[in-house]
């Protein structure tokens, strides 16, 4: 049963992350820079 | 519907500072032209319904560089409702060149003379009443810095817009001008309703703007015609049109510069003072050394390290002490225990070894912690028997009788999963993958925060737009402009905006060679591999991360050399005009702020992609095949991982610079997907063998480690880097040239330090050596070779 539990919240936890890079993705960000905005000089660009 | 408010003025006037006060966003703000390539939009603070656009900073509406067009066709063709021409007060004459073009489009304009504070406590005086009389606009004091008359300007830029009546420009040319003027509106600017647009254009056709030419379609005909207009003009002028526009337009700003502004008249400031040092012909290259020197020694060595050293081993690791409180005491006792205990530990390898006890003094082996190397100290009998009496009376120090112990994060969560009766498959790939990885990255933040807190503090303060101009100096003796180091100097935090920066860059060959450069400079994201090497293989020795800056460096300057010599980027060095902004202090906030932000960033990367790649390492290391089954491996199995057989079919690549093991391998590609990968990836993977730092020392000598290095801080940069290359180069050719180039430059390096290292290391002169001296002799003949190219 914990290990199930653990599973499930890890899976949970995975796929908010998968879910929140392929958002940002379509916005057009790359999950690698960090969504740094503020500091990128072309921010409306790529952002 | 909404007022849209553009904020418009040269280049390091404070625009964006003012935009951040206005909107309350928190937009990078250098001083140095390209901070902002692209136009950012943000609702004013105090009333939701009017926007703030917040564009590159231009020297005129005659564009030559990509941000500068990006200004010119917001406010041509986006037309909002009103600008702000933003206006450094200190540099009224050089500002106001734009101002007189701004007011011809037709557009309500409101001016705000910006760094009132500074104007004035250097005892200066402007009338602003008089300057919006002669130009026929409001005119406003702020300092955006202080948020002085912030709610000012734009209620009166919000009056501006609402009354939508826009000035009419108060400046003529010269007649025979005015009337070159006349005949272009007459011939092809008529149906254009607005006057003032019909003239914004007229002059711009009497500039033979060829831009401008295209957006109206003119046909030859009508060309040719404006041109007859235009030659006669210049002819009875005498100077060509363009010359004849500023010529004019700076006469005009000369006159209302003499009944406006009065000038203290005093001698050189602080600022000119410093500078006459700081930017020394022969003192400034050894003072920037010194600097960075200082940043990344403070940074990795010592600050950081107390701090990097508490997050590894205490929050990542065991655990710590409540402010340090019995931690002495108890190191103390951890190190009578561990020197009584290696001597008994001794004596027993003695007698293993020996098949009987010594009868006299014996050696025992003693590891240093920081180098791993093994030493033999000598005991006597009389020492084991003390040493034998003291570990048999006591037992190894309990951290927790010594002051308030804190366990680390590993060690909650073991003891959540053991409670929970938690799988072991599922265990190690919380504690061996996501704790461990995630955890060695995020142990670096707070070297990364004091790194980030010098860099802002160089960057605020003035410096480092002196850095740019010192540069110039020397990259101009090479056929390099002072412009390609901006982008570097930005991609010291990241290099997606450093590569983006190379937009002020108006040399489409200089452009590319920049792009294809910037990332050699270490980003943020370098900085805990770096100090992962610098701790583990160098022992913590200093001089590791200041030489990665300065390898960063070396690289450009070496690679703008040999480049510059190839057809394909030869050409003059595009000039470089730069105002160096006073010296002064920056303000804690934004300092705090500015580290905050970039250190905030690599926290949520650690948190996604970082986490996410550790699951994918975790999985790729602890399984594999072993005797034709596929399963989960024991820590001595990890050699027939499916990561050591992917890092195996590629370690060949790495052999020559000694590095061509699959651990090192997929470490470096792994890095490809984002440069702290590395640190998550060496953790996960040493972490398997036993102390990650002992097994990385164990893994690489000092010249391979070295190689190691150099090849990760030069070789192609993270994905997300690379992605801001192909948009910027756009050109897949392109592309692949300046990824081929790095990766290629990179293995070159690597070779040679590690080739030629080992001479000087005592690993000895060998058949690759040889290897290693061709490599020197190649780039020495790409940096001396004939230039056929460049005149």
């Amino acid at each position: 049963m914990g290990t199930f539990i653990v599973v499930a919240i890890l899976a949970a936890i995975v796929a908010a992350i998968i879910r929140s890079m392929v958002k940002a993705h379509k916005r057009g960000e790359h999950p690698a820079c960090g969504g740094d905005c503020g500091h990128c000089g072309g921010s409306c660009g790529c952002h | 519907m909404g007022i849209r408010i553009a904020l418009a003025g040269n280049p390091n006037c404070g625009k964006t500072t003012l935009f951040n006060a206005l909107t309350g966003s928190n937009q990078f703000v250098g001083n140095w032209p390209g901070v902002t390539v692209e136009y950012k939009e943000g609702k004013y603070k105090g009333d939701k319904e009017v926007k703030i656009v917040d564009l590159p900073g231009i020297y005129s509406l005659s564009p030559y560089t990509l941000e500068e067009v990006v200004s010119r066709n917001y406010l041509i063709d986006e037309k909002p409702e009103a600008i702000i021409n933003v206006i450094d007060g200190t540099n009224l004459e050089r500002n106001l060149y734009l101002t007189t073009q701004i007011v011809e489009l037709g557009i309500p304009v409101v001016i705000a003379i910006n760094m009132m504070d500074v104007v004035e406590k250097n005892g200066d005086k402007i009338n602003a009443a008089k300057l919006s009389e002669e130009i026929g606009v409001p005119v406003t004091e702020i300092s955006a810095l202080k948020n002085r008359g912030l709610k000012e300007i734009v209620a009166e830029a919000v009056k501006a817009a609402k009354e939508a009546k826009p000035q009419s420009p108060k400046h003529r040319f010269d007649g025979s001008v005015e009337h070159a003027l006349a005949h272009i509106e007459e011939l092809c600017l008529h149906n254009i309703d607005d006057e003032n647009v019909q003239r914004w254009y007229s002059i711009k056709l009497f500039e033979r703007d060829t831009k401008i030419q295209e957006k109206l379609g003119l046909s030859q005909d009508v060309i040719s015609h404006i041109e007859k207009d235009i030659a006669s003009c210049e002819k009875e002028m005498d100077d060509d049109s363009e010359s004849i526009i500023t010529g004019e337009r700076y006469n005009y700003i000369g006159t209302i510069i003499n009944g406006c502004v009065k000038k203290a008249s005093k001698g050189m400031t602080t600022s000119d003072k410093i500078d006459q040092i700081v930017t020394n012909r022969f003192l400034a290259l050894p003072i920037f050394a010194v600097v960075m020197f200082l940043v990344y020694y403070v940074s990795v060595t010592t600050v950081g390290t107390w701090a990097t050293d508490w997050a590894n081993d205490g929050v990542f690791g065991d655990g710590w002490h409540l402010f340090a409180i019995g931690s002495s005491k108890y190191a103390d006792a951890a190190d009578e225990f561990t020197a009584n205990q290696l001597i008994v530990d001794g004596y027993d390898i003695y007698v293993e070894e020996n098949g009987s006890e010594p009868t006299g003094d014996f050696d025992y082996p003693v590891e240093d912690e920081e180098t791993a190397a093994v030493e033999y100290e000598t005991a006597t009998l009389d020492d084991y028997a003390a040493a034998k009496a003291y570990v048999e009376a006591n037992e190894e120090p309990d951290p927790a009788n010594y002051g308030i112990w804190i366990p680390g994060i590993p060690v909650y969560v073991e003891s959540a999963l053991d409670a929970i009766n938690c799988n072991d498959v599922v265990k190690g790939l919380i504690l061996d993958g996501i704790v461990a990885g995630v955890g060695a990255v995020l142990g670096f933040v707070p070297q990364m925060l004091v790194l980030f807190i010098f860099l802002a503090f160089l960057e605020a303060c003035g410096y480092m737009a002196r850095v740019a101009f010192i540069m110039d100096r020397i990259f101009r003796k090479f056929g390099l402009s002072g412009k390609s180091f901006i982008p570097m100097l930005i991609g010291t935090g990241c290099g997606v905006p450093g590569i983006m920066a190379s937009r002020t860059i108006e040399n489409d060959r200089d452009r590319k060679m920049t792009i294809m450069t910037t990332t050699f400079i270490p980003c943020g994201a370098k900085l805990p591999f770096i100090a992962m090497v610098a701790g583990a293989i160098f022992g913590g020795a200093s001089w590791v991360a200041p030489s990665a800056y300065f390898l960063g460096i070396f690289s450009i300057i070496v690679s703008g050399i040999m480049l510059k010599k190839t057809k394909m980027f030869a050409g003059d060095p595009a000039p470089f005009v730069m105002e160096l902004p006073a010296y002064h202090w920056p303000t804690a906030s934004n300092v705090l702020r500015s580290m905050w932000e970039r250190g905030w960033s690599f926290i949520k990367k650690a948190g996604t992609i970082i986490l996410l790649s550790t699951i994918v390492v975790w999985f790729c290391t602890f399984f594999g095949v072993v005797d034709g089954a596929f399963t989960m491996l024991e820590e001595d199995q990890i050699d027939h991982s499916i990561l050591a057989t992917l890092g195996r079919c590629l370690a060949w690549i790495f052999l020559p610079l000694g590095f061509g093991d699959w651990e090192a391998t997929v470490a470096s590609i792994t890095g490809l997907v984002a440069k702290e990968n590395i640190v998550g990836t060496l953790a996960i993977i040493y972490g398997a063998s036993g102390d990650v730092y002992e097994t990385m020392r164990a893994a690489f000598t000092d010249a391979s480690g070295f190689a190691f290095l150099a090849f990760n801080l030069l070789c192609a940069p993270c994905f997300a880097a690379m992605g801001a290359i192909k948009r910027e180069m756009n050109n897949t050719k392109w592309f692949w040239t300046a990824i081929g180039y790095q990766c290629g430059f990179a293995w070159i390096i690597g070779l040679i330090v590690y080739q030629v290292g080992k001479v000087f290391t005592g690993e000895g002169f060998t058949f690759g050596t040889i290897f290693g001296i061709a490599a020197i002799c190649l780039l020495l003949y790409g940096l001396f070779r004939k230039d056929k190219y460049n005149k």
